[in-house]
């Protein structure tokens, strides 16, 4: 029901902005009411998208580290493994074009839910990308590759990540043949005292052993 | 009726006093640049190549809405090609009105493809404004200064003020509906010493999420830090709202918001991409209004107050 509504309010405002288009010519009254509506229309968008916090994108509710955080913290971690079956961290850059702000989420959130010949296949999609990344990196080329034109001016994610790989030696030198996802848990004030309290479950393995 | 032509002057005043042709041509430099840095720092047309599985969530009205469907990336990438060249036009101030519908419209395509298979609402990856400001700007006289083929037949570009006034309210609002939405979820017990420190935990803890830990879990042990950390911010966020009408507060709330991004990027590990977008904020050039050789005769429907702000000396509010 929102994708329609925000499809709405978006076609909405595409109407006001040829209003505007097809009323310049028109003389300065009329092209001034076609402004006027623009802006009503604009201001109650934006405004009911915000106010209301439902989000019609591009007229966003911008819900910024809104809400009480909770007590728990979750996650969802990828460890690679090489032929030797040694775990590796995987760099967050090497799941690129994924961003990792969403990939991990999508892991948390939706991965679990799938059925198991689905799981493989995400994690075998998965693994080549961080294969090809560890491959490239190793090599001496970058981990990543969305620095490809702006260099260290590239756009950073919205969160910031550790940089556990560095090009040539700083990359896991065995080629990976593996993954493996855990489900991670912790309490906030525990955690901080003890960095290493953390509950960890296997969630899934590729390929099965 | 008394309260009702007040109101119309006020409205007329706040959105269609003067500006600088030369503000707006900047919004149209920074909105492009922003949209560039973004694009060119992503892969965006590849995630269309995703395996199936990973868009087993998304919503056929989602795809409908952006036109956006799995297996194309090929088609993507010409797109985002488009999207490209639209923007470099816009930079060039080229065929500026084309080039501003044109990026705007490929990036509302473009933009949700980002995150479509987690959330179809793409709104802290740094292109919500650029769609709707490039959006805005393709109505205007945005391509008559800084451009290498300025706007033929232009007038002075105060007849387009409502414009960038706008683009400064999207650039707000941002902030604003931040704050709205903390208080909405918490009240005002989300600014306590607690609720920071929890927060200030969640985003320094988990070592996958951090790149600088150690200034958030200082400050996360002290209270009193918490406490004026989160009073601040919810401030700041609220006081935005005053920022598109009023200079002064242009003046000190672009700076601060700058400031308040890098103590979230210490503390919190958050970069916000929207930050840039605060130098549209920034008056390049006072508004022509002020030279007085600038001023028009009334539109016949309250247009009266076009002039009157900057022609009587008063600072119209919306500079």
């Amino acid at each position: 029901m929102l994708n329609i509504l925000g499809a709405l309010c978006f076609l909405g405002w595409l109407a006001t902005l040829a209003l505007v288009r097809r009323a310049e010519p028109g003389g300065k009254a009329r092209h001034r009411a076609a402004i006027r509506t623009l802006l009503l229309y604009a201001l109650g968008a934006s405004f009911g998208a915000g106010l209301a916090q439902r989000d019609a994108w591009p007229f966003a509710r911008w819900p910024m580290a809104a809400g009480l955080a909770v007590a728990r913290g979750e996650n969802t971690r990828l460890r690679a493994v090489d032929m030797h079956g040694i775990e590796w961290t995987v760099d967050y850059r090497a799941w690129q074009p994924l961003g990792f702000d969403e990939l991990n989420p999508w892991m948390h959130r939706t991965f679990p839910r799938l059925d198991r010949v689905a799981r493989d296949r995400v994690l075998q999609h998965l693994l080549g990308v961080a294969e090809r990344a560890r491959l490239r990196a190793r090599g001496g080329g970058t981990v990543g590759y969305f620095e490809r034109y702006l260099g260290p001016l590239a756009a950073p994610y919205f969160d910031l990540h550790p940089r556990t790989w560095w090009p040539g030696a700083g990359t896991p030198p065995e080629p990976f043949v593996g993954l493996r996802v855990y489900k991670e848990s912790w309490d906030h004030e525990e955690r901080r005292r003890h960095p290493d309290r953390v509950t960890r479950v296997l969630v899934h393995e590729y390929p099965r052993r | 009726m008394k309260a009702v032509r007040l109101a119309r002057n006020t409205w007329e005043r706040v959105w269609f006093a003067p500006e600088s042709p030369l503000n707006l041509a900047a919004a149209r430099l920074v909105l492009a640049f922003q949209a560039l840095w973004i694009l060119l720092s992503r892969d965006i047309p590849a995630l269309s190549g995703l395996p199936g599985e990973l868009w087993v969530d998304v919503a056929p009205a989602a795809r409908f809405r952006y036109l956006l469907w799995e297996g194309r990336p090929g088609l993507e990438a010409w797109l985002q090609a488009l999207a490209l060249l639209a923007l470099a036009g816009v930079v060039l101030g080229v065929a500026t009105r084309a080039c501003c519908v044109i990026s705007g419209l490929l990036l509302y395509h473009l933009a949700p493809l980002e995150t479509l298979f987690f959330t179809p609402s793409p709104w802290a990856k740094g292109l919500t404004l650029p769609v709707l400001g490039l959006l805005t700007l393709s109505v205007t006289r945005c391509g008559e200064r800084l451009a290498l083929l300025p706007s033929e037949g232009a007038v002075a570009g105060n007849e387009d003020a409502w414009a960038l006034r706008l683009v400064r309210l999207f650039v707000c609002q941002q902030y604003f509906f931040s704050g709205w939405a903390k208080l909405a979820a918490a009240g005002l017990g989300w600014a306590s010493a607690e609720n920071i420190r929890a927060w200030l935990l969640l985003a320094n803890l988990d070592d996958q999420l951090v790149a600088f830990g150690a200034p958030g879990l200082w400050l996360a042990d002290r209270p009193a830090l918490c406490l004026l950390m989160g009073v601040t911010a919810l401030t700041l966020d609220l006081g935005f709202v005053a920022a598109p009408f009023f200079s002064r507060a242009r003046r000190l709330l672009a700076p601060a918001g700058l400031l308040f991004h890098l103590a979230i990027l210490l503390t919190l590990n958050y970069a916000f991409l929207g930050a840039p977008l605060l130098l549209l904020l920034v008056d390049w050039q006072r508004p022509d209004g002020r030279r007085r050789h600038v001023q028009e005769p009334s539109s016949g429907s309250g247009g009266k107050s076009t002039s009157s702000g900057p022609a009587t000396g008063v600072t119209a509010s919306p500079s």
